[in-house]
């Protein structure tokens, strides 16, 4: 009993039934990227609706599925800067590539 | 006490437990390995090519990527993802079937994954396209097929936890830390496909 209530106190997120709900809002929002990626009347707002969609899913797995939100603050910076870093490099060798990507699209 | 002491065994100067610490650090580290490979298939997806499939259709992204598959393999990861969430809940809450459930089930929808990953590139090799049909060809392979490994690794090593469970003393007193350590991992493959569901799939040439 005394094991079980320790093991209880070792858990730091939310309740199964909250990560349900979660895993309903990540497919609707799939669901919503999908749909937007065929619909023409926002061709022109394509890709930052995308980029806003596809980040508050990644957001939303970080903070409460890999429990970002409740753990130390540590991690948190730590994951933040290799992603930034990971975008950086991303950006930067993309960049140094633009005028070729965009002659041949 | 066995399993208090332990943790304070594992604690690093900072105060967290120095595991949690180095599988974070590793996924930082895999953040530039993702986006370097996105990178070099941003650079290269566009690339002039004459390859053309049995239809006579070039070899580029808009006639090769079939979306309405991928969107039901995307779907199936991130479902593995809250199948991990409950699994890592059940271990930290000491329900030992509820861990192994939801483990076999995340195990489970990873295969799956990687059935789906095997029919599209099954598909695209008999449509003509491998890695040296040309420079979209090869850096696609390689940014999903890095990514396939990844889940293929993810669901041994979810393997390896579900039969270690099934030991007289099961996972030990760090139940909770083992499985979480896991799911770290997996949610981070799964946060990796999100992105490049959304760049390789979603965003047109």
């Amino acid at each position: 009993m005394a094991s079980e209530a320790e093991h209880h106190e070792e858990h730091h997120g939310l309740q199964p039934m909250q990560y349900v709900k979660i895993g309903v809002l990540l497919t609707a929002i799939t669901v919503l990227e999908l749909a937007v990626s065929y619909w023409d009347a926002v061709s022109d707002l394509l890709i930052p609706i995308l980029f806003v969609l596809s980040g508050i899913k990644f957001a939303i797995v970080v903070a409460f599925f890999m429990h970002l939100k409740f753990d130390s603050p540590l991690f948190t910076r730590l994951f933040l800067l290799s992603f930034l870093l990971g975008a950086a490099v991303l950006t930067m060798v993309t960049a140094l590539f633009w005028s070729d990507i965009t002659l041949t699209n | 006490m066995a399993a208090a002491a332990q943790i304070e065994h594992h604690a690093s100067s900072t105060g967290t437990d120095n595991r949690k610490l180095l599988m974070w650090i590793f996924l930082g580290s895999e953040c530039l390995f993702f986006g370097s490979l996105l990178a070099t298939y941003l650079i290269f997806k566009g690339e002039p090519t004459t390859a053309t499939n049995d239809h006579g259709l070039l070899m580029i992204p808009a006639n090769i990527l079939d979306i309405p598959i991928t969107s039901q393999s995307t779907f199936v990861l991130l479902m593995s993802s809250l199948t991990m969430v409950l699994a890592v809940y059940g271990a930290q809450t000491n329900r030992l079937k509820m861990m192994k459930l939801w483990l076999l089930a995340t195990m489970l929808l990873g295969l799956v994954f990687l059935g789906y990953q095997v029919f599209e590139f099954t598909t695209f090799g008999n449509e003509g396209l491998n890695l040296s049909t040309n420079q979209f060809g090869a850096s696609f392979f390689m940014l999903t097929g890095f990514h396939g490994a990844h889940v293929g690794i993810g669901v041994l090593y979810l393997g390896s936890l579900l039969l270690a469970s099934f030991r007289r003393s099961g996972l030990g007193p760090e139940a909770g830390v083992h499985v979480e350590l896991a799911g770290l991992y997996w949610h981070f493959v799964d946060i990796v496909w999100i992105v490049l569901f959304t760049v390789i799939y979603l965003i047109p040439a």
